[in-house]
């Protein structure tokens, strides 16, 4: 059969145009409104940190995250731990995060490029109703360190293999979460696991069609 | 036209339409890609841009070797209808949940007039001491932080992210049209 050139001249010039109306939230969206001086070109945020140029903040290709478990973090809820990364790969559909025990690893937090989870006996006493805290160092548009601090002084901790209804925190939807905002996504206010509140007991593990959409725009 | 030139236009224009969306598809991962237009003609602008673009012009920041000095030469027009001047700090290297710790100075308009002041000096220790306190009281105004922790370490890069005028005819200079305005993104360092 003789490959017509005109045809598929047309058909890609067909997938050209729509792709740059869908385009995958990945495009600028200019504003100008009343008291605006320029016209500023930002990214959508997709729920994604923006810097002051409007470019998202996120692992941009430096992607897998690759993550620490720290020897302060208790052996037994390594499982749970490295399920949590899972589900965001498995969800994507591709290798997100990677997690891995090192107890030689003997930093505290900081900038220093090891992306690292904690279990912290001494939190700020100012925040106690906070269950763990990630926090993420970045260049430019890139994130180049994240570390996750969990708040074992406030809070108790059980395994998903435990009873449901528990006082404590299912430690592997809290890191879930956390892994999230690694990745850099923000609060949602939606249901899903971004959203703001894990009460005691638990179990939240569904990562929203609406969260996944949103991480599209980077990964 | 033959079929052999009709063969290399169409691989020609195939060409060009994959690198077209290629651009397009790349454009979103490459920084500091956004696109300023200059500003409009002074009379072109609506009320709200002449107030604002005049407003933008007269601030005058300056850094020295401990403290930030701030000049609102115009704070007699500003505080005319409005109620506090706010001028948001960013550490903006470093996110917490996705958001970045920040420093909120703001001057009330009231005491501003009655005290006829036009100059703001804060020191970098005051900034500092936002580490411990997450609000502090100055004679010129008030600090307040959000998203840092004693449990953490002091962010050491910040930016002027934005400047905003409370009350009724309020605005807000974000960190795009300082950078425009000001010619750069103005930085400073805290080091504890």
């Amino acid at each position: 059969m003789k490959f017509n050139f005109q045809i598929f001249f047309i058909y890609t010039f067909a997938a050209a145009l729509f792709f740059a109306f869908t385009g995958c939230k990945k495009g600028q969206a200019f504003r100008i409104g009343d008291q605006d001086l320029f016209a500023f070109g930002a990214q959508d945020s997709c729920h994604f940190n923006r810097n002051g140029a409007g470019v998202r903040v996120s692992w941009k290709g430096s992607i897998p995250a690759n993550m620490i478990i720290h020897k302060s973090v208790p052996a037994k809820y390594d499982a749970d731990i490295i399920s949590a990364a899972n589900r965001w790969n498995t969800a994507k559909g591709r290798t997100l995060i990677t997690v891995t025990r090192d107890n030689s690893f003997a930093e505290t937090t900081g900038n220093d490029r090891k992306n690292v989870i904690f279990w912290s006996l001494d939190w700020d006493s100012t925040n106690t109703k906070e269950q763990a805290r990630t926090m993420t160092n970045t260049d430019l548009s890139r994130i180049i360190d994240a570390d996750i601090k969990i708040n074992a002084k406030s809070f108790s901790y059980a395994l998903s293999t435990q009873t449901v209804g528990t006082s404590s925190v299912n430690l592997e939807s809290l890191i879930l979460h956390e892994m999230g905002h690694v990745l850099g996504l923000q609060h949602f206010d939606t249901n899903g696991v971004m959203s703001t509140l894990l009460p005691s007991g638990k179990l939240r593990f569904d990562i929203s069609g609406d969260e996944l959409s949103e991480l599209s725009c980077e990964y | 036209m033959n079929t052999k030139s009709l063969k290399y236009m169409g691989i020609a224009l195939t060409f060009g339409v994959l690198l077209a969306l290629s651009a397009y598809f790349m454009s979103g991962r490459i920084p500091g890609r956004t696109v300023a237009e200059n500003a409009p003609e002074q009379e072109h602008m609506t009320p709200g841009q002449k107030l604002k673009w005049s407003a933008a012009e007269q601030f005058s920041i300056q850094q020295t070797n401990e403290s930030l000095i701030i000049d609102i030469p115009h704070m007699v027009d500003l505080c005319a209808e409005n109620h506090f001047l706010n001028f948001k700090f960013l550490a903006y290297e470093t996110t917490i949940a996705g958001e970045n710790p920040n420093i909120q100075f703001m001057i009330s308009c009231q005491m501003a007039l009655s005290e006829s002041k036009y100059r703001y000096e804060i020191l970098f220790s005051d900034l500092i001491s936002l580490h411990e306190f997450k609000e502090k009281k100055l004679s010129s105004g008030i600090l307040k932080s959000a998203l840092i922790y004693t449990d953490e370490q002091f962010p050491k890069r910040w930016n002027l992210s934005e400047i905003s005028v409370i009350g009724t005819g309020a605005f807000q200079i974000n960190q795009f049209e300082i950078n425009k305005v000001f010619g750069h993104n103005f930085e400073f360092e805290l080091v504890k």
